[in-house]
């Protein structure tokens, strides 16, 4: 049988459908080319539409009153000689299906039925990130959403847990979880994509797909090569540390600089950053052999220091195992590798802290009813360590092997306690900031270390870092520098003691203060000098100030 | 490609002004009988051409001159093998006569590969050198300085060339007509404007386009001569284009010429025209330039009804021929779009 | 002109008068009535014609009076000549020049730069020559072309810059730019005006921070030379785009993005781009000076782009 198609004419430019009013002939009539078939009516015309072959009415496929799409074929007409009217009742006309608008681009369809998979829309990746310099790679500990999920863009789309931090990950986007790459407890490499999120008008999901096997990236139980090698630039941006642009990163790809070693390197671009000619300097250095290779970090999750000859032997059932978690493992590499490092050298000084505490009576209240939070002492010790470095820069610096590198902004670190562990947030270029900016800096930081809202940068970039073993009731600590830093300033309780002023005893307020220091860049003049700068500031402090 | 120019019986002579120097432009028996042809043939493939847009055959919109027949084959009837031609949307009648073929300009409202603008433009969008025809683009009235330029190019070359083109009742408000009429005035140039009066621009009835009693009368602000006569009549729309024609061949310069006429069909294919009185539409009917054509031979017994049938049967047949080879041509192939943008 | 019959001039006061800059002056004299043809004040009709003209097979030169006026004919050459070779397969060849530019006091209506209009329209070619000799190079090139070349004069450069230009027929390559200046620090790219203000800044910023400043002349705007231009960001790693025409919407913006595009791992600093600020050009001294960038801006912009 020879079917000619009738289709629905676009009867003007803009027009995406038109509307059946009325047929001229039924299934079975004999119709002649060119004779009217039907009329139809636009938004811009009505008109008759001739048949474009002669022949037998075949099919009517839509009833009058119908409204279908450009181009829809809606009748049929059989064009074989021997065509005859059918002996039969005519086929029915089909009832009207909806009627449906569409785009006068498609070749148009009447009704669409929705594909069983997430369709449409733009994918965005969503990685693990990098929490923290050293990191290479993340555990997800659990998934806020599955498959299919509606997630809109900062939602907690998963947690994650690495030797550093533990944290909530926000989705990049809004839109529907399209796919979710890796199981719970998996560990996976940074910059890995664990997640693909659906974004876009399209995005619509109607069946959940399956979750997807586990195949982890790297095996979470062995210790693992060090991340540094040649290849080590997949991303332009290190979190929390200095710009890299596309040439630097190119340039240390083909010359085999590896990430920490392009850390290292001092930039003399704005902000420190590391310009052409800075890395091709260093490449020329390095060749020359005028610049050793800076200390690789080994970012290890396992503990990797050196484990005792014979194995610990205890007898059994009079002890208990606690396998060690992420960040517990992170501690205990970080704090060995840090006496392994810097030559520790301790002093302590104590401070009239009086004035401070008079001062900060007076105005407390008034500071929490305007800030909402409790003015805690701490904002004046950093206060007066901040102005301290600005006397003594030298505090202030790192050592990559024969090179000191100062450095101008003061990113000062605070140890914060949390239930498993500890975490040092960074007040970021705390030079710029005065008593309230920093006590602000400081409250919202603590809240999101203690609620796991840090994000990467936070925990990265320190400079200096304040600890407060006086937190406990202690009157002084001997705490470990945090690398690659070279001082660590610990604050002990406050406590009224007599002291003698003036040949005469009175009751003070005091405390001490101990840092502990690097000495292969501070010798023991420079350590103190910086100490009792510090004990200047707090007990000179200006109660003139508005805080 | 070119396709192979329709094979025509009927040939286009020359009019040679000076054989019948007593009797001015007057039509020999054989002239008559070629513009009835063409006025049927136009007729019939506008009619051919609304046909096909309600089958969903032609690619975007589609136009027609019914009512205009008379003004479009009569005035390009006046024209020279070597004369220039720049019709608007309502002349496919002018296209015809100057010798374009059926199956051209059914590809071009086909959007085929083989088209002469190789599917680039449609409908009466395309050039062609060869029978000296520079269609239109969508801008009213945006041919008419490429026209000047044109009769300048042949004034300075010494081609003895005229340039005949149109535009409407609306379209001959715009700017670059005024601007070509200033040009073309003051330097001489052999032009010929025809204004398409045909009471409506769109929607719009002619009544809001001007505020002086005639287009014509615009022409004696150029300082050019200008005349209205009745476009239904071809014999008329023939003889004054014919005296424009030899005019601006002898450097007289350019004439306007307002051909009044009725849009009988809407603005484009897609246009009910419901805003068209009906009494209008019936009064027009009656001097329908088809008809009328046709009865003034048929009266100088120049038409016989065995012409008139074989004419017919000839028209019938050369337009399903042109249909069907446009339908069976193919569309250009995607690619092709990225390339021609410049010449080399 | 002397070589080729087909070419001849169009537009306002070019005959006896020799032209608004005095281009023309003199021409009249040599090649008669019908090769310099004084026309109507009518820019629709003066681009429409030489489009026509040009399409029956001459080579018409259509002088706008100032770039500033061509808008008014506008619709002849982006519905027409810019798109004929396309849709008609016909060649098109026609040159419009147009005097343009600005910090000659002429305020927002004899100042204007309006290649990006054309830019931005398939079809033309565009050329801006910044030295005599690039000048005449490209206007032979211009009328040699097949296709519609726009020739932007700038107006100070006119009786401002001062060359040695050979008498022998000679081109200059339409899409070919020049190295006006060799460097290794920094890259201008820039046309026009600008390459002078640009070489300025050069000197300066050597002499005073030892800045290596390679400033690379386009010469053609369209088509761009795009191999020299990616061949000088890969060797300097910076670029500043400048430009006398206002920034947004300039052609700086399209050639930053090719080079964001197709150099992206050459680059040491964010592509950055000088130009006019988004006003019309104003009248006033102090608004013009405000207005356009002038050496001490580039030097500003160069030293910023060092120091990333």
């Amino acid at each position: 049988m020879a079917l000619v198609d009738v289709i629905m004419p676009q009867m003007g430019e803009s027009i995406a459908e038109g509307t059946i009013s009325k047929w001229h002939k039924k299934v079975g009539d004999k119709i002649a080319k060119d004779e009217t078939l039907l009329e139809i009516s636009t938004d811009k015309v009505d008109s008759e539409i001739p048949a474009p072959a002669a022949g037998v009415v075949a099919e009517l496929l839509f009833q009058e009153t119908t409204t279908v799409g450009v181009n829809t074929v809606i009748a049929r007409i059989n064009t074989d000689v021997n065509a005859t009217v059918s002996a039969a009742a005519p086929s029915p006309i089909p009832a009207a299906p909806k009627a449906v608008l569409v785009s006068e681009q498609k070749p148009a369809v009447v009704v669409q039925t929705p594909h069983a998979a997430v369709l449409g829309g733009t994918l965005v990746d969503v990685i693990m990130p990098q929490m923290g310099e050293s990191i290479a790679e993340g555990t997800i500990t659990k998934w806020h959403k599955r498959i299919g999920d509606k997630i809109a863009k900062d939602e907690t789309l998963l947690e994650i847990s690495t030797d550093k931090v533990d944290s909530e990950i926000p989705a990049p986007a809004a839109g529907i979880l399209a796919e979710m790459l890796y199981p719970e407890q998996t560990t996976v490499g940074v910059n890995i994509v664990i997640a693909k999120i659906a974004t876009g008008a399209g995005a619509v999901v109607s069946a959940p797909v399956s979750a997807p096997k586990p195949t982890p990236v790297i095996e979470s139980s062995t210790a693992h090569q060090p991340v540094a090698v040649a290849e080590p630039v997949a991303h332009e941006q290190v979190p929390g540390g200095r710009f890299y642009s596309p040439l630097v990163l190119n340039i240390a790809r083909t010359e085999g600089v590896s990430m920490s070693e392009l850390e290292s390197i001092p930039g003399t671009g704005s902000n420190d950053r590391v310009s052409k000619n800075d890395i091709l300097s260093y490449v020329q250095g390095k060749k020359s052999g005028t610049i050793s290779t800076p200390i690789q970090k080994v970012s290890a999750p396992a503990y990797s220091s050196p484990r005792p000859a014979a194995p610990i032997t205890y007898p059994a059932g009079r002890v208990e195992i606690i396998k060690m978690d992420t960040m517990r493992k992170a501690i205990a590499e970080h704090m060995v590798r840090s006496k392994h490092t810097s030559a520790h050298v301790g002093s302590l000084s104590e401070a009239d802290l009086t004035t401070i505490v008079k001062y900060r009576e007076k105005n407390k209240a008034a500071f929490e009813k305007r800030e909402g939070f409790n003015l805690t002492f701490t904002p004046f010790f950093l206060d007066a360590v901040v102005k301290a470095i600005k006397d003594f820069p030298m505090l202030n610096s790192s050592v990559d092997g024969d090179t000191i590198i100062v450095r101008k902004d003061i990113n000062l670190g605070v140890a914060v306690a949390l239930e498993n562990g500890l975490i040092v947030p960074v007040i970021k270029n705390a030079e710029q900031k005065n008593l309230a900016g920093i006590a602000r800096s400081l409250n919202d930081l603590a809240n999101r270390a203690r609620n796991k809202k840090l994000m990467p940068d936070e925990v990265t970039g320190g400079t200096f870092t304040v600890t407060n073993p006086g937190g406990y009731g202690n009157l002084y600590g001997f705490p470990i520098i945090n690398q690659p830093q070279v001082a660590i300033l610990g604050v002990g309780a406050i406590k009224k003691r007599p002291v003698v002023i003036d040949d005469a005893i009175a009751i003070r307020s005091m405390v001490y203060i101990s840092m502990s220091y690097d000495h292969r860049i501070i010798d023991g003049a420079l350590g103190g000098m910086f100490m009792q700068k510090v004990v200047y500031y707090l007990e000179n402090f200006d109660v003139t100030q508005a805080v | 490609m070119k396709t192979t120019k329709r094979s025509n019986p009927v040939k286009l002579s020359k009019v040679n002004a000076g054989k019948n120097s007593q009797r001015p432009h007057s039509l020999t028996q054989k002239e008559y009988l070629q513009l009835y042809y063409f006025m049927r043939l136009t007729r019939e493939f506008e009619e051919s051409i609304l046909k096909l847009y309600r089958q969903g055959k032609i690619v975007g919109g589609a136009y027609t001159g019914n009512g205009n027949e008379a003004t479009a084959v009569g005035s390009a009837f006046a024209l020279g093998e070597n004369d220039y031609l720049f019709p608007m949307h309502r002349d496919m009648g002018a296209h015809l006569v100057k010798g374009q073929s059926l199956r051209n300009l059914m590809l071009q409202h086909m959007g085929r590969g083989n088209s002469l603008s190789k599917g680039r433009d449609g409908t009466g969008h395309y050039a062609d050198p060869s029978l000296k025809i520079y269609g239109n683009i969508s801008h009213l009235g945006a041919m008419i300085p490429m026209a000047v330029g044109v009769a300048l190019a042949s004034t300075l070359r010494k081609e003895k060339a005229v340039v005949l083109t149109y535009i409407g009742d609306g379209g001959s408000n715009v700017g670059d007509v005024h601007e070509s009429l200033a040009m073309a005035s003051v330097m001489k140039l052999p032009l010929i404007l025809i204004i398409e009066n045909n009471q409506f621009a769109y929607s719009t009835p002619v009544a809001k386009q001007k505020a002086m009693e005639k287009y014509s009368d615009r022409a004696a602000g150029y300082g050019i001569p200008g005349v209205t006569i009745d476009g239904t009549d071809l014999e008329l729309v023939y003889k004054t284009c014919k005296t424009a024609v030899e005019r601006a061949r002898a450097g007289e310069g350019p004439t306007v010429i307002e051909s009044v006429t009725m849009r009988m069909h809407g603005h484009s294919a897609h246009d009910g025209a419901e805003y068209v009185p009906k009494t209008l539409l019936a009064e027009w009917k009656k001097k329908d330039p088809v008809q009328r054509i046709e009865k003034l031979l048929q009266d100088k017994k120049i038409l016989t009804s065995k012409i008139k049938e074989e004419y017919e049967k000839k028209i019938f047949a050369e337009l399903e021929d042109a249909v069907q080879f446009a339908i069976d041509s193919p569309y250009p192939p995607a690619e092709d779009a990225a390339v021609g943008v410049y010449a080399v | 002109m002397e070589r080729d019959s087909s070419v001849f001039l169009l537009g306002e006061d070019i005959g006896p008068f020799g032209g608004a800059f005095k281009v023309t002056k003199g021409f009249l004299q040599h090649f008669g009535v019908n090769r310099v043809i004084d026309t109507v004040l009518a820019e629709t009709a003066i681009l429409g014609a030489a489009t026509g003209a040009a399409v029956v097979g001459m080579r018409p030169i259509a002088e706008m009076q100032f770039a500033d006026f061509v808008t008014t004919g506008f619709s002849q050459l982006v519905n027409n000549s810019a798109s004929i070779h396309y849709r008609w397969h016909l060649p098109c060849p026609m040159v419009v020049r147009l005097p343009s530019g600005a910090g000659i006091h002429g305020g927002p209506f004899h100042s204007r730069n309006p290649e990006a209009w054309f830019f931005h329209q398939p079809g033309f070619k565009i050329v801006a020559p910044s030295t005599p000799y690039d000048a005449k190079g490209l206007i032979k090139a211009a009328i040699r072309d097949n296709n519609p070349v726009l020739y932007l004069e700038h107006k100070r450069l006119y009786r401002h810059i001062k060359g040695e230009v050979p008498e022998t027929d000679y081109i200059v390559e339409i899409g070919k730019g020049d190295v006006k200046r060799s460097g290794n620090d920094i890259s201008i790219i820039t046309y026009g005006s600008m390459v002078h203000t640009a070489l300025e800044a050069a000197d300066v910023v050597q002499n005073e921070n030892g800045v290596s400043v390679e400033v690379i002349d386009l010469r053609s705007l369209m088509p761009l030379d795009t191999e020299l231009i990616f061949a000088s960001v890969r060797k300097t790693g910076k670029v500043l785009i400048a430009h006398e025409d206002n920034i947004t919407g300039g052609i700086g913006g399209e050639i930053a993005a090719l080079i964001s595009d197709q150099c992206f791992q050459y680059l040491d600093a964010p592509v950055k781009r000088i130009g006019a600020i988004d006003t019309p050009t104003p009248y006033s001294p102090t608004l013009e000076e405000f207005f356009l960038p002038n050496t001490k801006k580039v030097i500003a912009a160069v030293q910023e782009l060092a120091a990333f």
